[in-house]
């Protein structure tokens, strides 16, 4: 059968839905990513390398820390050592890579110029892997046996795959690892040849990812695009067990099945049957057997806490830091995913794998680390994770799944694919669910982070998205006005009371009344499209627009207000009877708005 | 630096802001092309809150301290040193969504650019990333309910 009049199912479905990403070349990430940094670490006589700051680990926590070190600290040696050779690079966009998103050559998380022009040295490489760690001589040593001598090292290490034994699964080409850049493009590659190879037999490419959650669901979404169909097995009665409700995991499962992608919770594979150096089956719980052209382990991720722990470091579920993520080995900090964190909600303490995380606690330990005063220290935090698959969104924080007895209230919306959920307890929002909802999430977020009593809102909030507008005035002013002017009243006015609203002069848009169009009409922006008719002027659409100057701070320092919510009651008061003086004056002489 | 500040007593749920700043970041640069002939690249990044007895325009802080940069997995959302301006780079953007559920005024959206989908929001009107411009949104405001003045503080 000639190959080209081959056409699986999945293949049509995918071209359907417009998901066949160009496959003609995988790119090498080696040719995008070279040795990242020209600045040279400095040796000691004793041939050790040596640096004020050593940062292990070259992801979220890593980068966050270094430019804030860089930033607190103008003349200090930085040194950063990763065993991934390349610079660093947004680890959750691995998927979006396979589906055509982004590219290699825009997956970096930061410009190419990044770590010469904050000059930190770095060693990136499997021979660069920090293999133990004396914390007593401050050494660190790497796999190839440099020794670093540092003042203070941070461990960036992040989280490392868990990777349960399943029989069958040892010495595999086909089992791949949905982790880093290289799993990802390794993943790519099997997956296009797998394809092409099962074509020619004439029959559907599979792989079989083991593990339904985040990982594995994003591993699941990104190989959809280039095999007929993935079987995502997940050990838990629901997919996205650690971010996701029942319903919502039932909704999302169905979602993705139009897309090749079969969910199979409840359901693992025992083993794992291979043919030489590759899996062709595995084995299934149920006692079945499902024919595969690649498996992807994502079970699970743990924190890469060993270098710590080894050295006699506190370990609960992740490491344990202090208030200024220092670990109990002193001089050595650590964060990301490698630490343990207090959940503020529920205050359990456990990792919280996410990126916002990590990039937060790098920037504070790194403030600690250079002994700025009054840094702020790292308490307690909460899980918010954003993720989609195809057209689907889906935002969840917090407190998701509250037991009976926890004193929670949950409300649910459900409108077709729409699902969302609200959490509540002691009157204030502790967790949701926003399924297809996704407007207006952060807005929720800050609810939840800050406490915001629920009484205090109006309007029912929950029904539809949160908006400013549900805050009282005197909330929703303070939370939009920050850095608002003091020398301007509520009313945008200045406190000055020489100065009159109209003359141009006073701190404002500089936009007279009547005026509008003619300010839209220049810099190309046409707006005479009848739309300002009411306040036709007569301006040409070539006018040059009103500039927008402000005075800048008010001289006069009586009218000074100091305040960012606006001016002192006296102040306001007597703008607003002034104003009002003049507007009754205004009306009869000008006409504006006639 | 200099920021839009809504005066919500003047506001008057006109939405003209809207209009301007989706004319303004659409292809056509005109008003009617960019609604009428349905610019795909047109999304307004102000919006008004409004259709009750109060209406306020809202838009970017271009915070301090911006969560969605904190959040964002690619790089994508970056503050300049120099400027303050808060900017997405729509390239490398890949509208996960992050920044949405960190943002806590709700002023970014993700909206559909080609095969992805990427994070929308108040720029300045600038020229260029980072570089602030002349807002068309407090240009395009009737009552004043929208200045662009030097901040304090931050």
């Amino acid at each position: 059968m000639a190959q080209d009049t081959i056409r699986s199912q999945g293949y049509e479905r995918r071209a359907a839905f417009g998901l066949v990403a160009p496959t003609a070349s995988i790119p090498s990430a080696g040719d995008a990513y070279a040795r990242p940094s020209a600045i040279a670490c400095p040796v000691a006589n004793d041939g050790r390398l040596e640096a004020d700051y050593l940062i292990i680990g070259n992801s979220a926590a890593g980068v966050a820390a270094a430019e804030t070190l860089r930033a607190c600290d103008g003349e200090a040696s930085i040194l950063m050592v990763s065993d991934e050779p390349y610079a660093a690079y947004g680890r959750p966009l691995i998927s979006y890579l396979l589906e055509g998103k982004t590219s290699i050559d825009r997956v970096g998380y930061r410009d190419a110029g990044f770590y010469d022009r904050n000059r930190i040295a770095t060693l990136f490489g499997a021979a660069c892997k920090v293999v133990s760690i004396d914390p007593e001589a401050h050494e660190a040593a790497c796999a190839d046996g440099t020794v670093i001598r540092y003042g203070k090292c941070l461990l960036a290490t992040g989280s490392v795959a868990f990777v349960p034994h399943i029989e069958g699964m040892e010495g595999r080409a086909n089992v791949h690892r949905f982790m880093t850049l290289d799993d990802a493009l390794g993943a790519w590659e099997d997956a296009v040849e797998s394809t092409r190879r099962a074509h020619d037999e004439g029959c559907e490419s599979r792989v079989i990812v083991i593990g339904g959650g985040l990982i594995g669901a994003k591993a699941a979404e990104a190989l959809s695009h280039h095999v007929d169909e993935v079987v995502v097995f997940e050990h838990n009665n629901r997919i996205l067990p650690a971010v996701l409700d029942e319903e919502g995991a039932g909704i999302v499962q169905r979602l993705l099945e139009p897309h090749g992608i079969v969910c199979r919770p409840g359901m693992s594979a025992e083993a794992l049957v291979g043919e030489g150096d590759r899996v062709v089956s595995a084995h299934l719980t149920d006692g079945s057997d499902l024919p595969c052209d690649m498996v992807v382990m994502a079970v699970g991720v743990r924190p890469a806490s060993s270098l710590a722990v080894d050295a006699g470091a506190e370990q609960g579920r992740g490491l344990v830091v202090g208030r200024d993520l220092q670990t109990t080995l002193p001089d050595v900090y650590a964060a990301g995913d490698v630490t343990q964190v207090s959940d503020r909600l529920t205050g359990a303490q456990r990792p919280l794998a996410l990126w916002p995380n990590a990039v937060h606690q790098g920037r504070i330990a790194a403030l600690h680390m250079a002994g700025v005063p009054d840094a702020p220290d790292f308490v307690d935090s909460f899980a918010v994770n954003a993720v989609d698959f195809f057209d689907i969104s889906l935002l969840t924080s917090g407190i998701i799944n509250p037991s009976e007895g926890d004193g929670c209230e949950v409300h649910t919306f459900v409108e077709g694919d729409e699902y969302a959920k609200f959490v509540v307890r002691g009157g204030a929002l502790v967790g949701y669910v926003l399924l297809n909802r996704p407007d207006d999430a952060g807005v929720y977020t800050s609810m939840i982070e800050d406490e915001v009593p629920l009484s205090s809102l109006e309007g029912d909030v929950f029904s539809r998205p949160v908006g400013n507008l549900d805050f009282s005035e005197d909330v929703r002013w303070r939370r939009l006005h920050k850095g608002y002017p003091g020398t301007l009243d509520e009313f945008g006015w200045s406190c000055d009371p020489g100065v009159r609203p109209d003359s141009g002069t006073d701190s404002g848009s500089g936009t007279d009344f009547g005026t509008g169009p003619d300010c839209c009409a220049g810099r190309g922006v046409a707006f005479d499209s009848g739309v300002g008719a009411a306040f036709d002027s007569g301006a040409s659409a070539d006018s040059d627009p009103v500039s927008s100057s402000d005075s800048g701070a008010d001289p006069n320092p009586d009218s000074s207000s100091g305040s960012g919510s606006g001016s002192d009651p006296d102040t306001s008061s007597k703008s607003r009877q002034r104003r009002s003086e003049l507007l009754s004056g205004r009306a009869s002489e000008e006409g504006d708005f006639a | 630096m200099k920021r839009i500040y809504a005066i919500e007593n003047w506001c008057i749920d006109c939405k003209r802001c809207e209009v301007a700043c989706k004319a303004f970041h659409s292809s056509y640069r005109d008003a009617v092309k960019a609604y009428q002939l349905e610019d795909e690249t047109a999304f307004e990044r102000v919006r008004v809150e409004g259709g009750l007895m109060r209406s306020v325009a809202v838009n970017c802080r271009h915070c301090a301290h911006p969560k969605c940069v904190e959040g964002c997995i690619s790089g994508a959302m970056r503050k300049d040193p120099v400027t303050g301006v808060v900017t997405s780079d729509p390239d490398k953007c890949v509208g996960c969504r992050t920044c949405v559920s960190m943002c806590p005024f709700g002023c970014v959206r993700v909206e559909p650019a080609g095969v992805k989908a990427i994070a929308i929001k108040c720029d300045l009107c600038g020229d260029g990333a980072g570089e602030p411009g002349e807002p068309r949104c407090v240009a395009a405001c009737p009552n004043r309910a929208l200045i662009y003045v030097e901040s304090e503080g931050c």
